[in-house]
């Protein structure tokens, strides 16, 4: 299996299977636009992804690299959250800065599967909590002047759905 | 890394997905944290489809939401009370905005009746308006594919311009369109034009629901073409039978059947007497009828129930028949067999899956016979026990009743099919079964109405 190496922003490399690499749109696009080829040594430079992060990516992409490649997006079906496979569940209890860190990384990298299952989790994590609570969890600032917050409480009114 | 940490500051395209996964509840809460994540409540994507049931008490809210996203949401179905003027106006409200929706591509009315309630008094008439309304959208909106206009006669009496101007606009986007409509009065109704050379345009559609008095082999013929989707689901719904009218071929049905394999037919008779009583110079033998349905048509043609088990054993999936009780008692059909036709329906037709029969007196031995015969592929079997009778073969007579029915009759049914059946009771069963002059529309509207959903 042909290896390729990656380099975080911090200057570590990674070496790993061409096929794990190749789930990273980004990637794939990069060594094409590269003409890559399996003789070449130079390791692939990936400014916005450190080597903490970037050795999470690997991990994820490494054990979905067999995966079918995800469904296009279906206008009419529901959004569900509570499909995330026992491994990935696992995978994401993680503080709040790497969860943050590799929602970033999963749109950098355009893995469409790790973005997935990443913005699911912050989904599940926002479910069910007041406002006040949500700026907590996600250590939010409330930017609102009092007049705004009761102008957008009116429009919160109107915008409920039966 | 913490102290870089912002979600407030995740990209948008991020908060956007984020938001995508939440119910409509907890997003408002996560797009109440912080500015930033306010101006996404409103964002396109997430508004997508919007559905209205309209009344008084949501009057604000409904005015809100359209008002905030009535010109780029994608797919709007409006449900109103069609007697109620208020709600009628606020559909009409909901339409004009809809006027400036580039992004539309279904649009489906549900009103509670064919007929829209407005007073005589009022102009410009309310009909004008929808029309006017209609004919915009079909003509701003980029992509349509979907349209219902529910049933609604007087809103269909010029389907030839809207059915012009969506080939024109709309020919390689439309897969739905829904023209059929419901008659205030069967015997005596206006026969507007409908030119069948509009339809060849349509390279996409898919689903059609059309009225009997324009089906013609012309017609169906533009759907056979290599170049165009298959047709999948056309829906017909028959008023009256004018015997001059121009009679769709074996031959038509035939080539149109090869053409689209997994075409099927859906054929409602609403309060049509004539209709039923006609049904053999209607049906021929290639149509792919899979539903059958008829709605106080005070009748059962037997002969035709004959002919749809000869010849639609391999497609026939339901018969839906409601008729209204005379006097609180059920009607009797004709039968030329022995056998009972239902039974033989039953017997012959492997893909009938939902049985109704309302309105007509059915021995307990048939219903019996008929879960023997479909077994548990039998997956709906309504029967009103007001319509369930007994006889007793000795004296000759027979038992109209519960209390004639034998203990076990419920138990062998159900057993029959291997799920628990009931007969239905008089309190599940539309007022028009019992009362001539209650609403029968109620009756029938959302049967009608979801064969027209997208």
């Amino acid at each position: 299996m042909p290896q390729i190496k990656l380099q975080s922003s911090d200057g570590e490399s990674f070496e790993i299977d061409l096929e794990v690499a190749r789930q990273s749109v980004t990637i794939k696009t990069m060594l094409e636009d590269l003409g890559w080829d399996e003789s070449d040594d130079d390791p692939v430079p990936l400014p916005n992804v450190n080597a903490a992060i970037l050795k999470k990516v690997v991990q994820w992409a490494t054990f979905h690299k067999d995966d079918p490649p995800p469904p296009e997006d279906d206008e009419n079906k529901e959004k569900r959250t509570d499909d995330i496979c026992t491994w990935d569940a696992e995978f994401l209890k993680v503080d709040q800065g790497t969860l943050f860190e590799l929602i970033l990384a999963a749109n950098y990298l355009d893995i469409k599967g790790l973005l997935d299952v990443t913005c699911k989790t912050v989904a599940n994590m926002i479910k069910g909590k007041s406002p006040e609570e949500i700026r907590k969890t996600f250590n939010i600032k409330n930017d609102f002047t009092p007049a705004e917050e009761e102008q957008m409480m009116s429009c919160n009114c109107s915008a409920t759905m039966e | 890394m913490a102290a870089g940490l912002n979600w407030a500051a995740l990209p948008s395209v991020l908060v956007v997905d984020i938001l995508s996964h939440l119910s409509h509840e907890d997003r408002l809460k996560a797009t109440s944290t912080c500015k930033r994540w306010r101006n996404y409540l409103f964002h396109p994507s997430l508004w997508k489809k919007m559905h209205f049931e309209l009344c008084a008490s949501t009057r604000q809210k409904t005015r809100f939401l359209v008002d905030r996203c009535g010109r780029f949401v994608r797919e709007v179905v409006i449900k109103f009370n069609s007697h109620s003027v208020s709600d009628v106006r606020e559909a009409s409200r909901i339409l004009s905005v809809l006027e400036d929706n580039k992004s539309l591509q279904c649009f489906t009315l549900l009103p509670s009746s064919c007929h829209i309630e407005w007073p005589d008094t009022q102009f410009p008439h309310i009909i004008d308006r929808f029309l006017d309304s209609i004919e915009t959208i079909v003509r701003n909106s980029r992509k349509l594919q979907h349209i219902s206009l529910g049933c609604v006669e007087e809103l269909l009496e010029h389907s030839n311009v809207l059915i012009d101007l969506l080939g024109r606009r709309h020919a390689h986007t439309l897969k739905s369109l829904h023209i059929s409509t419901v008659k205030e009065d069967t015997e005596n109704y206006g026969l507007f034009q409908v030119d069948s050379r509009y339809f060849q345009r349509f390279m996409s559609l898919k689903h059609l629901s059309i009225d009997f008095d324009f089906l013609t082999n012309n017609l169906l013929e533009s759907f056979i073409d290599k170049r165009k989707a298959q047709l999948e689901k056309l829906v017909i719904h028959v008023h009256g039978f004018n015997s001059e009218q121009e009679k769709v071929t074996n031959e038509t049905w035939r080539i149109l059947k090869n053409h689209s394999p997994k075409l099927e037919v859906t054929m409602n008779f609403i309060h049509s007497e004539e209709g039923v009583a006609s049904m053999l110079h209607i049906l021929q033998p290639s149509l792919p009828l899979t539903h059958f349905r008829q709605f106080f048509c005070t009748r059962i043609n037997t002969a035709a129930i004959n002919y749809m088990k000869t010849h639609y054993r391999e497609s026939l999936k339901s018969v839906y028949i409601m008729d209204g009780l005379i006097d609180g008692n059920p009607n009797l059909y004709y039968s030329h067999t022995e056998e009972d036709p239902f039974v033989m329906l039953a017997w012959q037709c492997k893909k009938l899956q939902d049985l109704t029969i309302v309105g007509y007196e059915m021995t307990d031995e048939d219903v019996i016979a008929i879960s023997r015969l479909r077994g548990r592929d039998l997956k709906s079997f309504n029967m009103p026990l007001c319509c369930i009778v007994s006889v007793d073969e000795e004296e000759q007579t027979v038992l109209v009743g519960p209390e004639y029915l034998g203990e076990d009759f419920i138990q062998k049914v159900s057993e029959n099919m291997s799920w628990d059946w009931y007969p239905l009771e008089d309190e599940m069963l539309p007022h028009a079964v019992f009362y001539d002059d209650a609403d029968a529309e109620t009756a029938y509207m959302k049967i009608l109405l979801n064969d027209q959903t997208w």
